[in-house]
């Protein structure tokens, strides 16, 4: 408003304007015409021709997202669809590049490419993610506008295909385009699609890449690559992956094993077969009838020769009329004289039992087929076979039987082991004439001499823990045993003559009753807890020298009959002391430790020498007492807190310690019944002083704290400490029994712990 | 500056504006690269697919601040500016001057978003935003608006008779 009253007051001389100019701004109108032109027109110039192209279906393709693919290229972008005026056809509009307006010619193929869902494409994953493409393959035609999409994925999709043949085969289970072709680990071409023949039959399409139709020839094989194979086995565990692609998508091996062969055209059909066993297998195959076809698994049942892989059952038929199944076996290349007249070949199947297992490895690694050659110069194409639940026909050698009260565990199979080797296998579990369970046992010819008349059985638990203090064994046997447990046998002491064929042995529970091989003692105690047969051990020093082979009570007390090892003849002297050990758990802690670990056992000390005994009269005893036994002395306090267990410290080396804490007989003051071992006894006095050890004690002092503190234990239990005054005559030494005054702290010149 | 240079270059700006606001609507402002998928992406194609994914409020949003209101900024620039020395609506003109002007600096806040996404959203393979010319485009729009407010001088709605 005020503008304008301004302008209105001002009288200023008009002054003509010096013409109309120009101003420089308007130059950008000009150039933002220009460069929004200049890239119209270059976004024109990059378009090629606009196509379409005819399909039956049009799935996943976008208007403006999809593009048309060109050995890899983006060539062109989908800009529009629409169906024809019948709903017949879909109508894909392509814009192609300016580059690749070249493609719009007659005779060039279009087709939509549907990601397959693997990872074998060349471009899986792009089209994984981007959903459908358009491809294209070069005509070579006049110029066109309009083209009829391909319904099928072309075989070669580039210009130059390689060789491409077809494989039948009676299922092609999960094969599909994408599969990768094999040729001794290289991969040399892929399946580019599988159908139907007219005859229903499933014919896989492959294509083998220009730079490998060479190493194809009228003779290669085709066979399916497992995509992983695991191979188990007593000691051994392979697995086997074929890579990353060929376990998701399955792939194919060729090779042609050596074997040359005429030159092979594009078109050209072969077998796929399911295996490399069946592809190198040169013969015709050999069929076996059997009884049954239990367990017969074409493709995957073995024919073995001595435990070798030497063949694969190919197929199984049944014939109803004679009732007998038909097992068609491919020998491998090279074990062709297996099929001599007379061969021998035998189903071999685990049996499982409650008691064991046997023919374990058939349990692991599959039934299979044992063989025997017969006359190779007659070849054979029929065999009729047998059945085993092992190769029993093979075992030869020494014939024994082992007799024991019962037998647990070990059924037919089961391995003989001698100082951990098998050495033989047992072939039979019965009962003998006198119903005792009797095993027959088969020691091959090798190891036959190995066995001797004196040699001790026994059976191999699967496991075996022995613990102690400190020490924790833990034994698995082989696994075999371990399946079906075993029997073991040894000489102990020098052998003796060599054992026939029909010998008759017994069988011990474990090795240490096989041990125990001397006449047995026995033993009484007051009673027998604790005690067991076959595990409770006779120690002399801690180390074990017998085992308790039987218990039982006898006139009010327990007899317990034991066997000591050869060589521990000491302890059958007339006088040794044997003593049943007990852990005791109490407050004061825990003594006998090992016992609680490794069970109750008898402790031996051999008596004086003299004539030998075989019955003995055993003591038991808790843990702390067998120790307690030492030089006892009383310290009498007024009041304390040391607690029986406590140690008794000599210049801080434990020498003893409390027993008992009691009171004195008129309840005047506390007693500790201290035990001094023996060899330390004559460090009591007369004028020996007994204090407290035990406990944190502290006295504050002008110059700071002094702490005095003994071990853990004293801490925990407090302690009593001695000590003698020196002195130029020695006191006179004390008797057991001696009643020692208890003070609260050392004597004054009492050295001080550190 | 007289007023005269200024209200050629506020004219110039505005039919500088004009021209760019073709090209910024027709062509793609960014691509976004998602798993493999390369996605030009123009202002109003934007818009469209934020309303196919239901998400309509946010595409009014977008459709509102980028494309309506420069373009309504363009249309009340011209008009203040054909008006110019002439009497009528004088006090309108002022107040819509005034309200481009202070619009005008919200209006950058597209090009601040696509700089920022083009900067950030880098995801290696996965996913890529990129700025395309379209953004320049759409960015020297609103250049020339905001210059052409700023060019033009209230005070110069209120001159009357040939410039």
């Amino acid at each position: 408003m005020s503008e304008s009253n301004n302008e209105k007051t001002d009288h200023g001389e008009v002054v003509a304007r010096p013409g109309f100019r120009i101003s420089w701004a308007w130059l950008f109108p000009i150039l933002a015409a220009l460069a929004a032109g200049w890239l119209f027109w270059s976004e024109w110039k990059s378009q090629g021709p606009e196509i379409q192209i005819e399909f039956a279906a049009a799935p996943g393709i976008e208007p403006g997202k999809t593009n048309l693919v060109y050995r890899g290229v983006v060539a062109g972008t989908v800009q529009g669809i629409h169906l024809d005026d019948q709903l017949k056809k879909v109508v894909v509009s392509v814009r192609l590049k300016a580059f690749a307006g070249e493609l719009a010619r007659e005779g060039t193929l279009f087709w939509i490419d549907q990601p397959v869902i693997g990872l074998g494409r060349t471009s899986g994953i792009e089209s994984l993610i981007q959903g459908n493409s358009l491809n294209a393959r070069m005509g070579s035609g006049p110029p066109a506008r309009h083209f009829t999409g391909s319904e099928v994925v072309p075989l070669s999709q580039i210009d130059e295909p390689g060789l491409i043949l077809k494989l039948k085969s009676a299922n092609v289970p999960f094969l599909d385009r994408g599969s990768p072709i094999y040729h001794k680990g290289v991969m040399i071409g892929a399946v580019r699609g599988k159908e139907l023949t007219p005859s229903h039959e499933p014919v896989l399409n492959i294509m083998i890449e220009k730079p490998f139709v060479g190493l194809v020839n009228s003779n290669s094989r085709f066979w399916l690559l497992p995509a992983a194979s695991a191979k188990l086995g007593s000691g051994m565990m392979q697995i086997d992956l074929a890579g990353l692609k060929a376990l998701l998508l399955g792939a194919i091996t060729m090779d042609s094993f050596g074997r040359l062969g005429g030159p092979v055209k594009v078109g050209d059909t072969f077998d796929l077969c399911a295996n490399e066993f069946a592809a190198r297998a040169d013969s015709p195959p050999v069929r076996v009838t059997f009884d049954d076809a239990l367990g017969l698994r074409p493709g995957i049942t073995e024919l073995r020769f001595r435990g070798l892989p030497v063949g694969l059952v190919e197929s199984v038929s049944a014939d109803v009329l004679t009732g007998t199944v038909e097992a068609t076996i491919r020998l491998a290349a090279g074990y062709e004289s297996l099929r001599g007249e007379g061969a021998t070949f035998t189903l071999v199947r685990p049996r499982v039992s409650l008691e064991g297992i046997s023919g374990i490895e058939t349990l692991i690694a599959g039934i299979y087929i044992d063989c025997a050659p017969g006359d190779a110069s007659h070849p054979a194409d029929r065999f009729v076979g047998s059945t085993a639940t092992d190769a029993e026909a093979r075992d030869q050698g020494l014939t024994v039987t082992l007799h024991a009260k019962e037998i647990p565990m070990i059924d037919a199979g089961a391995p003989v082991l001698l100082r951990g080797i098998i050495v033989g296998k047992v072939k039979e579990k019965a009962f003998d004439k006198n119903s005792e369970p009797t095993l027959t046992l088969v020691i091959r010819q090798e190891f036959a001499r190995t066995l001797t008349t004196n040699a001790k059985f026994w059976r191999v638990p699967a496991t075996s823990v022995e613990a102690g203090p400190g020490v924790l064994n833990i034994e698995v046997s082989a696994l075999q045993a371990l399946w079906k447990g075993g029997v073991a046998f040894d000489v102990f002491g020098a052998p003796g003559e060599p054992a026939k064929d029909g010998a008759r042995f017994e069988l011990f529970d474990n090795e240490r009753t096989a041990r125990a091989g001397s006449p047995p003692i026995r033993i009484d105690f007051p009673n027998g807890q604790g005690l067991l047969a076959g595990q409770t051990q006779l120690r002399y020093l801690g180390v074990p020298v017998g085992l308790v082979e039987d218990v039982k009570p006898a006139d009010g007390n327990v007899l317990v009959t034991a066997r000591l090892n050869s060589g521990y003849d000491s302890l059958r002297r007339k006088g040794s002391t044997f003593t049943l050990v007990r852990p005791s758990i109490s407050l004061q802690g825990v003594s006998g430790l090992e016992t609680l670990v490794s069970g109750d056992y008898i402790d031996c000390v051999p008596g004086p020498r003299g004539p030998l005994a075989d019955r003995f009269h055993g003591r038991s005893l808790q843990g702390s007492e067998s120790e307690g036994s030492g030089f006892q002395v009383v310290v009498q306090a007024a009041s304390t807190s040391v607690e029986a267990g406590a140690p008794v410290l000599y210049r801080g080396v434990q020498v003893g310690k409390v027993v008992r804490k009691t009171l004195a007989p008129h309840g005047r003051s506390a007693d500790l019944i201290a035990s001094i071992s023996p060899s330390h006894a004559a460090l009591l006095r007369r004028n020996t002083k007994f204090w407290e050890a035990g406990g944190v004690r502290a006295s504050l002092g002008f110059l700071g704290i002094k702490v005095r503190t003994g071990s853990i234990q004293s801490l925990a239990l407090g302690g009593i400490e001695f000590g003698t005054p020196e002195s130029k005559a020695p006191s006179q030494p004390v008797r057991p029994g001696h009643v020692f005054q208890l003070s609260d702290s050392p004597p004054k010149d009492w050295p001080a712990p550190k | 500056m007289t007023d005269s240079a200024r209200l050629q270059w506020a004219q110039a700006m505005v039919v500088t504006g004009i021209v760019l606001y073709i090209p910024a609507n027709v062509l793609p402002v960014m691509t976004m690269t998602v798993v493999g998928t390369v996605e030009p992406l123009t202002v109003l194609g934007g818009v469209e697919e934020l309303y196919h994914d239901g998400r309509w409020p946010l595409a009014a949003v977008v459709f509102l601040a980028s494309i309506v209101v420069p373009f309504l900024k363009l249309v009340s620039l011209s008009w203040i500016l054909f008006m110019h020395g002439k009497p009528q609506w004088q006090r309108q003109r002022g107040s819509l001057r005034r309200i481009v002007h202070s619009i005008g600096s919200w209006s950058m806040v597209d090009v601040f978003l696509l700089a920022i996404l083009a900067a950030v959203g880098q995801l290696g393979a996965l996913a890529g935003v990129k700025a395309e010319p379209g953004g320049f485009f759409f960015a020297g729009v609103l250049v020339c608006s905001l210059l052409a407010a700023e060019f033009y001088n209230p005070r110069m709605i209120w001159q009357t008779g040939p410039a």
